[in-house]
């Protein structure tokens, strides 16, 4: 039996979207400052353009509010997938304005990717933008890497019933303190925390670089937010190669570590439980799987240009850990992950990418938490099959505190491995179906699925519509875990399906 | 595409009159082909023009770093300081880079630079300056969006009263 929204629902759910579009209106202050500042006229009449239209739609969809009408948890999962593309179509407006878009498909994409902390990119001719849409596209991975919701939330605009709902579709799982507006704002905090740190640092970084004082904190801002919102867009083509500089690379690596780590175990160990950090299942998944995929990457690369221990460490960890934390950040060309990095190493690029960061995190992929609890359940199955019949064996996990591996923690968390898994796969044999190499193909579709970003160089702007779209879908399902979409689309399916399937 | 096109025809004509044309050890290439493309230029000495984006970086033993873009992305050229100092403009929003033409050994997997994709500059020469890039603004935007905000303030005063009226 499916429950139907009904004229009612639908209405709830387009206010409330109403609200996160004029939010993203408001956003656009920032780069129209920036503009005015770095007298970048015409760019600042973009983001005029943009921010009005995004008032003058929030505004309309404003009408369709039901007084008194709470936010239900079916309402909460249309409305969080339904606002993130919405909140994509609109930031994208004064992306398409700009020269640097050849469509707005294009600037949709980038939206998209930005919001979703994804990274993967269509732009034109980056080395000429302007500030200030360097500035909106990095603000993209800052809105989206701590999520719409908990951006509105922390506003406390109007969302305060269904206020949990609502911050669960958004893809995670638990609340840091007791009032969730209160976790929102946390959040924000610990990244605010992050992200000057990482500002602070990077400028002086760029000015020993030899940059002038503005480029330097501008561009230390935007990396700092990328890294930490495990987004991956840079300022320039080139990405993090551009600066050519190992300073630089430590301080990013810093910064994408710490936006994948759980926002709780951040609150834990400001608190002053540091042993948290050794105790969790997910530092140790995470750390595992670096080490033993850096393993991975070192034999790989042997066989390889890069077979140095300094090369190893500069091209192979770095890469290891920016796919792992789903950040994206490149030092290398696309172009040679398929015509100097090798099999080995690339498949051990993908599996970092697949199992991506900590839940509750800025990163994207299946998760630390539920890659810990799989393998330990089917350890579970081996020590219960070995037993004697009358043993009761109980197996405990450690996440922000001791735990029992029930069966519904275990069935939970291989759902959405397998749904992840199923992307990665369909989305490669779509890339493949357009001629791309299955291998660059299945790691591009892991990449937008995972949120990471990293690109063998199938994504650009002349790449074709429909596998535009897929990655685009892939990108918005995989961040927001795929149930609150799985809602939407079942949904719509049944508004305009036959009647017999509807409950009255 | 008109400036694309341009700019490939001013790279031709520059490769054509340059005096590293004839020279039997150089390859003419561009930033992309050694990128992109082709990987036996590795280790051999090219030839390439292309335009200086975003400022020269601090690098080791009195070196810099000049970023030279092609058609689609940049390439790491290593400089020495004083030639790195030519440059007059470098490619941002506001402004072209200028043309540089590049000869130097490529390295895919560079072991001075822990595997930087480079090019070790032999000879680095300014052949054209950058300039101003005039973008005005354009008054559509302007008008449209003064237009979209008359639309959001009226529908805000309706909004307001039509929810008086349901709360009366």
């Amino acid at each position: 039996m499916w429950l139907r929204m009904h004229r009612t629902d639908v209405r709830v759910v387009l206010h409330y979207a109403g609200l996160f579009v004029i939010g993203i209106g408001i956003a656009m202050v920032v780069p129209l400052v920036t503009a005015v500042v770095f007298a970048e006229w015409d760019a600042a009449l973009d983001f005029f353009l943009g921010s009005a239209i995004a008032f003058a739609i929030g505004g309309a969809l404003r009408f369709a509010e039901v007084e008194g009408e709470p936010v239900t948890h079916t309402h909460a999962l249309a409305l969080t997938a339904l606002g993130w593309l919405a909140a994509s179509l609109v930031a994208a407006i004064p992306l398409a304005l700009s020269p640097n878009y050849a469509t707005y498909l294009d600037a949709a994409f980038d939206a998209l990717s930005g919001l979703t902390t994804s990274g993967l990119t269509v732009v034109r001719d980056l080395d000429h933008m302007s500030y200030s849409h360097n500035m909106w596209r990095h603000l993209t991975h800052l809105i989206g890497g701590q999520g719409i919701v908990v951006a509105a939330l922390s506003l406390a605009i109007g969302m305060r019933s269904g206020a949990f709902s609502l911050y669960l579709a958004e893809g995670r799982d638990e609340r840091i303190l007791p009032n969730v507006v209160n976790t929102a704002r946390f959040i924000w905090y610990v990244t605010a925390v992050y992200v000057l740190i990482g500002t602070t640092a990077l400028t002086a970084v760029n000015l020993y670089l030899g940059m002038d004082a503005s480029r330097s904190v501008l561009h230390a801002f935007w990396i700092s937010i990328a890294a930490y919102d495990t987004g991956g867009f840079g300022p320039q083509s080139q990405n993090a190669l551009y600066y050519h500089s190992y300073l630089f690379e430590t301080v990013s690596v810093f910064l994408m570590i710490a936006g994948t780590m759980n926002f709780n175990l951040h609150a834990q160990v400001w608190r002053g439980d540091r042993m948290e950090l050794w105790r969790s299942i997910e530092t140790r998944v995470l750390a595992i799987n670096t080490l033993v995929l850096s393993a991975f990457v070192a034999i790989g690369l042997t066989a390889t240009r890069f077979s140095g221990p300094l090369e190893t460490v500069r091209k192979g960890a770095y890469h290891v850990l920016s796919a792992h934390t789903g950040t994206g950040h490149q030092t290398i060309y696309a172009s040679q992950w398929s015509l100097d990095f090798g099999g080995g190493a690339l498949a051990a690029i993908m599996l970092a990418m697949a199992a991506g960061g900590a839940v509750s995190s800025t990163a994207g992929g299946i998760k630390a938490l539920r890659l810990g609890v799989i393998v330990k359940s089917l350890l579970h199955q081996v020590k219960a099959s070995l037993a004697p019949p009358s043993a009761v064996i109980s197996t405990r996990i450690h996440h922000l505190g001791e735990k029992f591996l029930t069966p519904e923690l275990g069935s939970a968390a291989a759902v959405v491995f397998i749904l992840y898994v199923i992307t990665y796969i369909t989305g490669g044999l779509i890339g493949g179906a357009y001629g791309y190499s299955a291998g660059e193909a299945m790691f591009e579709s892991i990449s937008a699925t995972a949120n990471v970003g990293l690109s063998t160089g199938i994504t650009g702007p002349g790449m074709p519509v429909g596998l535009k779209l897929v990655y685009m879908a892939q990108m918005w399902a995989g961040r927001l875990e795929f149930l609150a979409v799985l809602v939407l689309v079942a949904q719509f399916v049944l508004a305009v399906g036959p009647t017999r399937n509807r409950r009255q | 595409m008109s400036r694309l096109a341009a700019f490939l025809i001013a790279v031709v004509l520059l490769l054509l009159y340059s005096p590293a044309y004839t020279h039997a050890e150089e390859t003419l290439t561009t930033p992309d082909e050694i990128i992109v493309i082709d990987r036996d230029l590795d280790g051999s000495n090219v030839v390439f023009v292309g335009e200086v984006i975003g400022e020269s970086l601090r690098a080791d033993d009195g070196h810099r770093w000049v970023n030279v873009l092609g058609d689609s992305t940049a390439v790491g050229v290593y400089v020495p300081a004083a030639e790195a100092a030519t440059v007059e403009s470098f490619g941002s929003y506001k402004r072209s880079g200028d043309v540089v033409r590049v000869s130097g050994v490529v390295n895919v997997v560079c072991e001075q630079h822990a595997g930087e994709f480079d090019v070790h500059a032999t000879s680095f020469e300014v052949v054209g300056r950058g300039e101003e890039t005039a973008r005005p603004p354009q008054r559509w935007k302007a008008f449209l969006g003064i237009g979209a905000a008359l639309v959001f303030v009226i529908e805000a005063v309706v909004f307001k009263r039509f929810r008086r009226s349901i709360h009366l």
